[in-house]
């Protein structure tokens, strides 16, 4: 018994593959997870969340206001003009706009109900959720604070002119200590109004995500499998034989390349009008940029799968790679985990992987109404995707694959 | 026709093919042989296209492949060794697709492949799936998919591995029709008994180089090698063995076939009486118990294992 256990131990230390998906993949899967939901030290800060804010107001009062809302921890102020800045929100480059209009510092004097409104992507209706917590409770502790004491104060001057100054000045310095003692733990306040910025009602982000999130993350393992089908036909003796007839290396990789496309885009049309008829994803709100989003969508995939086939010399080692790249590109594209969710670093590696880019222009064809610009821009970035992948598995399948014949 | 001239190839230090040059004839059968790793392989890939010499020249029905490599391989057929099919498609569908890959046009494809199916005796299994052939089937449909676009001229590598007699058989009488209709053939082979029913000439290589050629008759009378002596005889003690091998006649040149530890040598003989003699009084001297003598005429096997030795190669 002892040396069948002996031989075991012996062929596994032998194993690269095995020890690596033993070991290292789970360490490299457990440091992800873990960097995402608790920190690499333990002692990370949750990362702020980008708010816009516009003053119409500018006058003491609001500029106050702001300076407290900076204080914020979990906030990261920018200040930005008003129609600019509802413009980034509607383009998906920026989660909230908070205005203080004309008006708010009078409004808080007289007591009234402060002219502010919160503007938000209805796209992150999560994110806003966790960012109205800590937006609302700043808010509302300084309204409360200065609204109350005016509010307080401008009824003891109407109420009781007659009383002397000196006894108005001591009961105003009360007043003060007042709400000074009790943090301004007043029932007085004021309504932040919050206005989404989208045109459609009813937009099921949620479903969005979820279809969006998980279709490029499986149709990414397809198009490995598909890319894989270079080193099948390799070991297989099918390539080689092609190569005696008159099919170019060239032709066979572009072949191959233009099937996994094919299957792409059938792939996702299916997916989508399953998603159409199932759950009711609305496929119409922006037609042309749908088509876009499927070519570019179906064309990134197909560079990816062919690039990672490119880069193995087996099947199997090539298995591996493709899990763990697209599991890793999945995770921080936002496939797996909503980006809000993830450090600050995280959300900017998004950007290097197709997840990103497609789930952010699915958002805008199926109900953000993003400036063409500012959409334009995703199903572009993905035909570059596919066209530097495209390239350099060409480049690394006439050198690796094609070796042994040239 | 097929010409090749100082030939050379190499894998980065590791020279494959060395200077190599040979002609074959209009609808020739010529047979390449050679230990594993002699350059067999490799002078079929040059052939096909598949990858250029480093030196030399190969023409191909009187033109340099180098100039119309793509023109050329619509005159060739190749068979690998390996059988290169897709096991998930049927018979059908494989000959349909190496066919167009080889430009052959979709018009009147159907009755092509069915004529080629006819030829090699598989027509009722044209619409089975290639993963439930058996072996020699599938060497079958390996050998039709490269006969849909009629080459001129056909390479065979090691086309009858690991399928039974009766496949090896059949598959050996397509060969001797496709000979018949005129096709230039350049075969490789481990099974030499065919090699030698086949071809109209052979070819030994080794080490990459050109080391005999010549009909079957013209490479025995280049050997030199008219009969062979067999001893079979009882298991032989250490010491006995370590004298025998140790002996002038032995080391010499007689030992060609088998070796002393298997209890049975082939020793090559141009004067039977006398070697015989020889061979018993060396090992009636040390007590070897033979038990059975045989004289034997000499195939292509002893005239192989004589110009290329019999050490291993792997």
């Amino acid at each position: 018994m002892w040396e069948i256990t002996k031989k075991d131990l012996l062929q596994l230390s032998k194993d690269k593959k095995a020890l690596f998906l033993s070991f290292i993949l789970p360490i490299i899967l457990i440091s992800f997870f873990a960097a995402i939901y608790g920190g690499v030290d333990g002692k990370t800060k949750p990362r702020p969340q980008k708010l816009l804010i516009s003053d119409l107001d500018k006058t003491e009062l609001s500029t106050e206001i702001i300076a407290e809302i900076k204080k914020e921890p979990a906030l990261n102020i920018q200040y930005i003009d008003f129609e600019e800045g509802k413009k980034s929100v509607i383009d998906g480059k920026s989660i909230a706009l908070i205005c203080f209009y004309n008006g708010f510092a009078d409004s808080i004097d007289k007591g009234k109900t402060a002219p502010m409104e919160l503007f938000y992507d209805e796209a992150k209706s999560m994110e806003i959720g966790l960012m109205q917590k800590a937006l609302m409770s700043t808010i509302m502790d300084f309204i409360g604070q200065k609204g109350g004491k005016a509010h307080v104060k401008s009824f003891i001057t109407q109420n009781y002119s007659d009383l002397p100054e000196e006894i108005i000045d001591e009961i105003n310095r009360d007043i003060d200590l007042e709400f000074s003692d009790n943090g301004g733990n007043s029932s007085f306040s004021s309504d932040l109004k919050t206005t989404a910025l989208s045109i459609n009602e009813g937009i099921r982000w949620g479903l969005i995500q979820a279809v969006s999130g998980t279709m490029v993350m499986m149709l990414l393992f397809s198009m490995a499998g598909m890319g894989n089908s270079i080193l099948q036909e390799k070991e297989k003796g099918t390539l080689k034989r092609l190569l005696f007839s008159p099919i170019t290396p060239t032709a066979f990789l572009f072949g191959k390349m233009f099937s996994a496309l094919i299957l792409a885009l059938i792939q996702i049309i299916v997916l989508l009008l399953f998603s159409y008829f199932v759950f009711g994803l609305n496929l119409f709100h922006n037609p042309l940029g749908l088509i876009l989003m499927i070519i570019g969508t179906a064309f990134a995939c197909t560079g990816f799968g062919t690039f990672i086939a490119s880069l193995g010399n087996s099947q199997k080692q090539v298995e591996s790679i493709s899990i763990i790249v697209i599991v890793i590109m999945s995770a921080i594209g936002g496939s797996m985990i909503p980006l809000f969710l993830m450090p600050d670093f995280l959300q900017k590696t998004a950007m290097i992987s197709i997840n990103y880019w497609s789930i952010q222009g699915f958002y805008d064809v199926f109900g953000r109404d993003a400036a063409l610009n500012s959409f334009f821009i995703k199903p572009l970035v993905l035909f570059a995707f596919g066209f530097i992948s495209s390239f350099l598995a060409g480049i690394l399948f006439k050198k690796r694959i094609l070796k042994e014949y040239i | 026709m097929i010409e090749i001239k100082h030939i050379s190839k190499s894998y980065g230090s590791s020279k494959a093919i060395d200077s190599l040059s040979l002609y074959i004839k209009k609808g020739e059968f010529y047979s390449l042989l050679g230990p594993n790793g002699a350059g067999k392989t490799t002078i079929i890939n040059l052939l096909g296209g598949l990858m250029q010499a480093d030196f030399g020249e190969i023409f191909i029905n009187g033109i340099n492949i180098k100039s119309q490599n793509k023109s050329l391989k619509s005159q060739i057929g190749v068979i690998p060794q390996e059988i290169a099919l897709y096991d998930d498609l049927t018979a059908r569908e494989n000959l349909r697709f190496w066919a167009r890959v080889n430009k052959i046009s979709a018009n009147g494809l159907n009755s092509k492949i069915d004529e080629v199916l006819g030829f090699l005796e598989l027509s009722d299994r044209a619409n089975q799936r290639i993963s439930q052939y058996s072996g020699g089937m599938k060497r079958r449909i390996n050998i039709a998919a490269a006969l849909l676009h009629e080459p001129s001229i056909l390479f065979f590598d090691e086309p009858t591995v690991g399928i039974d007699p009766q496949s090896r058989s059949f598959i050996y009488s397509i060969f001797q029709q496709l000979h018949k209709q005129g096709k230039t053939i350049l075969y490789t082979s481990h099974y030499l008994e065919e090699v030698e029913k086949l071809s109209d000439r052979i070819g030994i290589i080794d080490y990459g180089k050109l080391i005999v050629e010549g009909s079957f008759e013209e490479l025995l009378q280049t050997s030199g090698i008219k009969e062979t002596i067999n001893l079979f005889y009882k298991p032989l003690n250490e010491n006995t063995l370590e004298i025998l091998k140790a002996s002038n006649l032995l080391q010499k040149s007689l030992i060609t076939g088998g070796s002393l530890e298997t209890e049975k040598c082939i020793f090559i003989t141009n004067n039977r009486t006398k070697d015989l003699s020889q061979l018993i009084q060396l090992f009636s001297s040390h007590e070897v118990d033979i038990h059975q003598i045989k004289i034997k005429g000499v195939d292509l096997e002893m005239v192989y294992l004589h110009f290329t030795k019999k050490d291993l190669r792997d």
